[in-house]
């Protein structure tokens, strides 16, 4: 579904093309959950905003991204934005940035639903109390009427949740979602990003910088070194045997999300 | 908007007026000279005569009964006696208000839509347009009014023919056309730096990440640059407006000198040359009362903008 071959980035800081990323290559099939693995710095995250163009402007793309066989770099103006709008949805790293801080939560539901996809208004201010549900929200009059900076950044994580869900795109680009959060609710998110996905079938393609957290949510991992893909393969291969000398760093010097994993365990015994 | 908010903020007010028409009281009585010895007018008298101007004007009271006195009379509305001419202060200033209000009100017109007009153009474009506005604001802010005054003057008056070079007009549109050149002479500065404000907060908003995601979400450019680029730019630019519209009060003087118009500015002049105490007390309680009720406007207006004002900080 999602197809990024040969892509390289520069960016022009003082004068000097400075390489971001470097042929990186990697495929995302509907449904599936993909890992992209580095220490910040990487280009993992670049790699995520290539493919919704939101790029730095002084930044020069190469390379071919198609998602369905369409090519991202090609589209323009109101093509452009309805890819964004149904097709692909992002949940970055820090939601107290990505909600307007003077505007209501429900604000930014209702923008993402009406003004993004064309959802009647009335409708989508129902649909916003039904999606607040579904992350696990509970007092959701009270969160819908709130301002970001009132909510704890867990909370907050989930109405980006509840808002990247809400159009139910074919793919997830998550980008370090739980790492802004503090530990007990990392897991908690991660679990109710983990389940929606399942849920509505969609693709995610899952940004981090700890390899065994990735390892419990993808399916393949792809590791990342200065801009380039170093080692790729399913899950147990890299805890097991990684061979590049990079993947066995990041596997020492994981910061085990025990939480997590237990967490999991627990509810997968559930189900 | 909480009530209790609103309260707070007119307290702080009427706090603000007591503690400054005191020092504005005690101020002209500290200030070298004396008003007895401006109304003998430098004729050598006897000490009889002092002392009965002295008893006249209620001079030897003491300070605190005085300032007393004249505090409640300002309160009803009653600013005394002119020195100079024995006319109602109250008079004497209705009859000058409308000018130098107009004046104020056209210059803050023209700072909030030019200066945030161009800011915004500014903030957007990456061009000549942007490199044209910027070397605007900086001519803008370095040149004095009253020089920014002959300028206009000379181009748009003499030059041109366009507007009148004296006078304040009779009736609304003869106000305004008269008015049109001093307003923006005295609005040039703060036109400038309120542009340059507009310009830098739209360019951060431009690459925050609500704005930059808002964009990666699909929603329309359109609403992207309203709701979230302009809108939230305008937190900066309010308190800077705010600031500068109240001081175009205190600055009108320059203006409506260097264009002859008989504003409150050219009343202050005149009054702090032949020292009227009572003029200068009731202009310089004015300036401080409308400082503060315009402050108080933009701390109403910057609280319903951001809820984080309004609300309290976070969590």
């Amino acid at each position: 579904m999602l197809d990024v071959q040969n892509l390289s980035m520069t960016i022009m800081i003082e004068d000097a093309a400075v390489p971001i990323l470097r042929d990186v290559s990697l495929q995302v099939a509907a449904g599936e959950s993909i890992g992209l693995v580095g220490e910040s710095g990487s280009g993992k995250s670049m790699t995520l905003r290539s493919i919704l163009r939101i790029e730095p402007e002084n930044a020069t793309v190469s390379g071919r991204i198609t998602l369905d066989g369409l090519d991202v770099h090609s589209l323009r103006g109101e093509a452009l934005r309805r890819m964004r709008a149904t097709d692909v949805a992002m949940i970055a790293q820090n939601p107290h940035a990505v909600l307007n801080p003077v505007l209501p939560v429900e604000r930014y539901l209702i923008e993402g639903m009406h003004d993004a996809q064309g959802v009647p208004r009335r409708q989508a201010r129902l649909r916003a109390g039904e999606l607040l549900e579904q992350v696990g929200i509970e007092r959701i009059d009270l969160v819908l009427g709130s301002y970001p900076h009132q909510l704890s950044g867990g909370m907050l994580q989930r109405v980006v949740i509840a808002g990247a869900i809400a159009g139910e795109p074919k793919l997830l680009l998550a980008d370090e979602p739980t790492t802004a959060l503090d530990v007990t609710t990392q897991a908690e998110v991660m679990a109710i990003l983990d389940e929606c996905r399942r849920e509505l079938g969609m693709a995610m393609l899952f940004v981090t910088h700890d390899l065994d957290l990735a390892a419990s949510v993808c399916d393949r991992i792809n590791v990342m070194k200065d801009g380039e893909i170093v080692e790729r393969g399913v899950p147990e291969q890299l805890r097991d045997h990684p061979e590049h000398p990079y993947t066995r760093v990041l596997m020492e010097s994981r910061p085990a999300t025990v939480m997590w994993a237990s967490n999991r365990e627990a509810e997968v015994a559930h189900d | 908007m909480p009530l209790i908010f609103v309260v707070r903020r007119l307290a702080a007010l009427i706090g603000v007026l007591i503690v400054s028409s005191f020092l504005v009281f005690a101020a002209m009585y500290a200030a070298p000279g004396s008003p007895e010895n401006f109304l003998v007018q430098g004729r050598t008298v006897t000490p009889e005569v002092l002392a009965a101007i002295r008893k006249q004007y209620s001079l030897d009271d003491p300070f605190f009964v005085r300032f007393w006195n004249w505090f409640t009379n300002v309160l009803q509305g009653n600013f005394g006696q002119s020195l100079s001419n024995r006319q109602d202060v109250g008079d004497l200033l209705a009859n000058r208000l409308p000018t130098t209000l107009t004046l104020v009100l056209l210059a803050a017109i023209l700072i909030v839509v030019l200066g945030i007009a161009l800011g915004v153009i500014g903030g957007l474009r990456d061009g000549v347009a942007d490199k044209i506005i910027i070397l605007g604001s900086n001519v803008g802010f370095a040149v004095p009014t009253f020089f920014a005054a002959l300028i206009l003057m000379s181009i748009f008056s003499v030059g041109l023919g366009w507007f009148p070079v004296f006078g304040s007009g009779v009736g609304v549109v003869d106000r305004i056309w008269h008015l049109t050149l001093p307003a923006l002479a005295l609005a040039l500065p703060s036109l400038a730096v309120v542009a340059r404000i507009t310009r830098t907060a739209i360019r951060e908003e431009r690459h925050s990440e609500h704005a930059v995601m808002a964009s990666a979400r699909g929603v329309p450019a359109r609403l992207v640059l309203g709701r979230h680029i302009i809108r939230n730019s305008m937190l900066p630019v309010s308190t800077v407006v705010g600031v500068h519209i109240a001081g175009l009060i205190a600055g009108a003087f320059v203006v409506e000198y260097a264009f002859t118009l008989d504003g409150i500015g050219t009343l202050l002049v005149n009054a702090v040359q032949k020292k009227d105490f009572a003029v200068v007390q009731a202009i310089a309680i004015i300036l401080v009362a409308a400082f503060g009720i315009i402050n108080l406007l933009v701390d109403l207006l910057y609280a319903s903008i951001d809820p984080r004002v309004r609300l309290g900080a976070a969590r």
